[in-house]
């Protein structure tokens, strides 16, 4: 596939559809300059009562990732990953993958600087960075605007569609490429 | 919460000292509120921004229009007498960008869907399946074509950074799947 054609469309996405909304709204004769003030101002609000929620949430999911609990979970579970044909490397990624976007984001580029990205290691990799978010900060944020708490039944359902993308990785990249 | 929070701060001071990293933890701690800040900020911006263009859709009736696109589709999942219409079209819009892969548009609509589906439910003390079920498709991954995952394979020197799109699709549906399976296993309505 063309990786410019695509990343020049997905690049323009954005753009065309602002200015197509802004469009629609002068068709349809709405005051849009108004409009837009006064959504930016109801939302200005809740994005600061985040905050207070946020800053205990962040703090120790940081601290549980400098200190070196997710190398030790590594190792430990290193031997069953590799009985399992999973590539020992991402075992990492999919430890961090969950708790931290720019966490992942930098062990991806390590990993695929060590492996070429086009090597077993390297496509896995990709598939699970690809077909997976930062589930914990997603969490965290929605939940800190509802000011309630996260039921864990529900940290339980994200964390399994987690590790299904983790394990359908190494699968389709066997079966397809 | 505060137990979970209390447990996860433990384990992170109990592995530093073991492992060494006393100075990480220790610089995670003074550094992590400004992080935090700075992503409210950001949010801040992201918010405001996109609550704005999310007003000129709702006045504009194009709001309706998607809402209306995507009905049929997300029906099976939030049923119209359980999710009022607006909960309905913020949904539309975030997972409208979910698939594009607009993720600083994304997560302003989430947040204004998860409370709008909060005033649906008529048990303010726990979340409904619905509102389970959004974050659910927002902790897993829906984006149709993975632009930054590609980039990164491109300039780490792959041949082929685009060749991984059908296994990600593939494999996103399974955990997608998965996961809404697990909210129905555990999650009354």
């Amino acid at each position: 596939m063309d990786f410019k054609a695509i990343s020049t469309v997905s690049a323009l996405i954005l753009p065309i559809l602002i200015v197509f909304i802004w469009g629609f709204g002068l068709y349809k004769k709405i005051d849009v300059f108004s409009e837009f003030q006064k959504g930016a101002g109801e939302n200005l609000k809740t994005a600061i009562e985040i905050l207070p929620a946020l800053l205990i949430l962040i703090t120790s999911i940081n601290m549980l990732k400098e200190s070196g609990a997710l190398e030790a979970l590594t190792a430990l579970v290193a031997p069953l990953a590799s009985s399992l044909k999973f590539p020992p490397d991402c075992v990492g990624l999919a430890l961090i993958r969950p708790i931290s976007g720019s966490g992942a984001i930098s062990y991806f580029k390590q990993l695929l600087t060590s492996h070429s990205p086009d090597s077993f290691t390297g496509q896995v990799a990709s598939v699970m960075m690809g077909s997976t978010e930062t589930t914990f900060y997603v969490i965290a944020v929605y939940f800190s605007a509802l000011k309630q708490k996260c039921p864990k039944k529900l940290i339980a359902a994200s964390l399994i569609a987690d590790f299904t993308g983790f394990v359908m990785s190494v699968l389709w990249v066997n079966l397809l490429m | 919460m505060g137990l979970l929070l209390f447990l996860l701060l433990v384990s992170a001071v109990i592995s530093a000292i073991f492992s060494g990293n006393i100075n990480n933890i220790s610089n995670a701690c003074i550094n992590s509120s400004t992080t935090a800040t700075y992503f409210a900020i950001e949010l801040c911006g992201s918010m405001a921004f996109w609550g704005g263009i999310m007003k000129i859709m709702e006045s504009s009736g194009l709001c309706d229009k998607l809402t209306k696109l995507l009905t049929r589709p997300l029906s099976f999942l939030f049923k119209k007498d359980k999710v009022s219409g607006k909960s309905l079209s913020f949904i539309s819009a975030n997972i409208t960008a979910n698939l594009l892969g607009l993720s600083n548009a994304a997560t302003p609509l989430g947040i204004k869907a998860v409370t709008s589906l909060k005033q649906d439910n008529p048990d303010k003390h726990k979340i409904s399946k619905s509102t389970a079920r959004f974050v659910l498709m927002n902790t897993a991954s829906i984006q149709i074509i993975p632009t930054t995952i590609a980039y990164i394979r491109l300039s780490c020197g792959s041949t082929e950074p685009m060749a991984i799109i059908i296994p990600i699709l593939i494999t996103s549906v399974c955990s997608v799947t998965a996961g809404l399976l697990a909210v129905e296993a555990f999650f009354k309505e």
